[in-house]
């Protein structure tokens, strides 16, 4: 696991502030703005950045991230992107990354240039989101070499041993993918239960991603696991184009960071 | 590529390439699949249900005229088309019904491009008792209006994806997106072969009657042929009637996928063009760009319009143990309107495909050779393609 990636995680797992990870579509509506908006994110007060690489068939994702990518597809955006993307981002922040794709994009690439990509630039962490745990292994002992991570995943029809298998094969923190397509697949009221649930399998911290558009949803979920991704409430942001996006941006995730617990 | 885990791949191809919170359902299903499999009663009641109700076995038609007028080998014909409902579809259906009531699930979940599986799966449904939900692409909705009235009468929820141009593909992931938030009583019915682990295996066992029936047919009339075709889209019908004939060497077996209107990049021939990736939860052979990004596939049979392909027959193009060709939109409709006009029978555009090529093949075999042609399904959808292309100097005409 890499310094910072464990740092994020260990400050939470002892007791410290909430983590809010925040999602943006590389190259959405174009390369260098992406970077601009990171640093906004980022000095917004986000603990962690997923950089959404695009894919032509986002199976998994919901519609304002779909759209996200079909811009960025429109752009031709690429792997060689993403490596200017996350170098100007390194260039002047230190908060982590993660690469976040679809599995034939990386395939494409292929699995040892990939991560020689992702770690020379100075990524974190890793998340595919049709590449589970038990079809990863390969991957997963690639990234290890360069000290990166693959986050684990676990959904609300993860069997209570998967969970287990999961934790016990990672460091990081996990995402709960509450949702799928953008369709919430709990009440909040079964979302507490299946924290509660998470909790007795893995003491590692909880980053639930559940369609948080919101400051008062992002308080609500957090109170009950140890932070939040927020990905397409950005996206739908950065859509509008407003000529004041970046203060926009600032506001909204600065709101997002207060409202989390501390 | 993780090699673990070698029950969910044919050779270096297959697996099971899905979110997470489609893994536990599709284990869940792996693992009834795999009783069914070894229980004698399940056995029964799908042969049963295949007899009495879909009507098999379907007839193995000698092409006489056709073959006549061409000279050179003899061409048989396996008639899908004469099956309930008119295609293969609906011995899919047969199985993905009998697994949702061993499941306990009330609800047939699937998708559907040209009408045929969607309508399978809704007649199937009800004779079971349970209820369908087909997610169809607003385009096809609007393409296939009888289908889309058959499967309204038979009371299916017709789910409809707003999508640009792009079909199945994306009724597909609106259906499985579905199917992950209510797998506890539902069950997903794809009628595609790539797909993640199980269904490949689900699929080969249920389609694979078509081929062993051919198998005995064959063995009746004393007839050992040279060739055996079968159009490939996704390849569920070609890999039920190959794989019984696959370890057989006098038997030369050939896919054939669609050259589309046959200019360059416009085509659905992921064996011949395309290169192995992962798509819809399945490592196989794949249209897609430099950058690993999905192609547009094109043809004028919407089932044989997909970019890739199912894994089994990935596996046997690497082996040699199937050949796969391409053949063009153009020669598909010449096809079709040949076999119409010298059989009187009719054929979807997809078997169209199988048949222009055994229609090249049959005149370098001599008169005792066979070629025998799988056709998939009735061209009755299909007519109004024909009439509104009637192509100049077509050479049938």
């Amino acid at each position: 696991m890499s310094d910072r990636l464990r740092t994020l995680t260990e400050r939470r797992a002892e007791g410290g502030p909430s983590i809010l990870m925040c999602a943006l579509v590389a190259g959405d509506p174009f390369v260098e703005a992406t970077v601009e908006h990171m640093q906004t994110i980022a000095d917004a007060g986000a603990d962690v950045i997923e950089l959404l690489v695009p894919f032509s068939e986002p199976t998994y994702h919901g519609p304002v991230i779909r759209r996200g990518f079909e811009r960025a597809l429109q752009e031709d955006v690429s792997w060689q992107d993403v490596r200017t993307i996350a170098a100007s981002f390194r260039a002047t922040h230190d908060t982590p990354l993660i690469a976040s794709s679809y599995y034939n994009p990386i395939l494409a690439l292929g699995e040892d240039r990939f991560v020689e990509l992702v770690a020379d630039v100075g990524f974190d962490g890793v998340m595919v989101a049709d590449l589970p745990w038990d079809e990863s292994g390969d991957l997963r002992a690639r990234l290890d070499t360069r000290g990166l991570s693959m986050l684990p995943m676990v959904a609300p029809t993860t069997p209570t041993d998967r969970i287990e298998m999961m934790a016990s094969e990672s460091e990081t923190y996990v995402i709960w993918t509450g949702h799928s397509g953008g369709e919430l697949t709990l009440s909040r009221h079964d979302f507490e239960a299946s924290m509660q649930t998470l909790r007795q399998h893995t003491d590692r911290p909880v980053v639930a991603s559940m369609k948080i558009s919101t400051d008062e949803e992002a308080s609500a979920v957090a109170t009950c696991c140890d932070g939040i991704l927020v990905g397409s409430a950005i996206v739908w942001l950065i859509e509008g184009r407003d000529s004041d996006l970046s203060s926009r941006l600032a506001r909204f995730v600065g709101d997002l960071r207060e409202s989390l617990p501390q | 590529m993780t090699r673990d885990n070698s029950e969910r791949r044919y050779g270096r191809f297959g697996g099971r390439y899905v979110a997470e919170a489609l893994w536990h359902p599709l284990e869940t299903l792996h693992q009834a699949f795999d009783e069914v499999q070894n229980d004698e009663s399940f056995r029964e009641s799908y042969e049963s249900w295949l007899d009495r109700r879909l009507g098999r076995p379907t007839p193995l038609t000698p092409l006489e005229e056709l073959s006549d007028d061409i000279g050179g080998g003899q061409l048989l014909a396996k008639r899908e088309d004469l099956l309930q409902g008119g295609s293969f579809t609906a011995n899919m259906a047969v199985v993905y019904g009998l697994l949702a009531r061993r499941l306990g699930h009330e609800w047939l979940v699937g998708e559907t491009a040209t009408g045929d599986f969607g309508v399978a799966l809704a007649s199937i449904g009800s004779a079971m008792g349970l209820r369908s939900r087909i997610f169809v692409g607003r385009e096809d909705l609007e393409s296939e209006s009888l289908s889309m009235q058959h499967l309204h009468q038979l009371g299916a929820i017709v789910e409809t994806v707003d999508t640009s141009n792009r079909g199945r593909k994306v009724a597909c992931a609106e259906a499985m997106g579905h199917w992950a938030t209510h797998a506890d009583s539902e069950l997903y019915c794809p009628s595609s072969l790539a797909m993640a682990d199980p269904y490949p295996r689900i699929i080969e066992h249920a389609l694979s009657t078509i081929g062993a029936e051919l198998k005995v047919q064959l063995e009746r009339q004393h007839v050992e042929p040279e060739y055996l075709v079968a159009p490939i889209g996704s390849g569920s019908f070609g890999v039920g009637l190959f794989e019984p004939f696959v370890d057989r060497e006098s038997t030369q077996l050939v896919g054939v996928q669609a050259g589309g209107p046959g200019q360059d990049g416009e085509h659905a021939a992921s064996l011949t063009y395309g290169r192995p990736g992962v798509f819809q939860g399945t490592y196989s052979f794949l249209l897609q760009d430099q950058h690993g990004q999905i192609g547009s596939p094109s043809s004028i049979a919407a089932g044989l319009c997909v970019p890739n392909v199912g894994p089994q027959h990935a596996a046997w193009a690497e082996s040699g143990d199937v050949h796969y060709v391409a053949v063009t939109d153009r020669e598909a409709l010449s096809a079709a309107r040949q076999l119409l006009q010298s059989e009187g029978i009719l054929v979807s555009l997809e078997s169209a495909h199988a048949i222009a090529y055994a229609l090249k093949l049959a005149p370098t075999l001599g008169p005792d050779e066979t070629v025998v042609v799988g056709i998939s399904g009735s061209g009755m959808r299909d007519l109004d393609r024909l009439e509104s292309t009637e192509p100049e100097g077509d050479p049938h005409e």
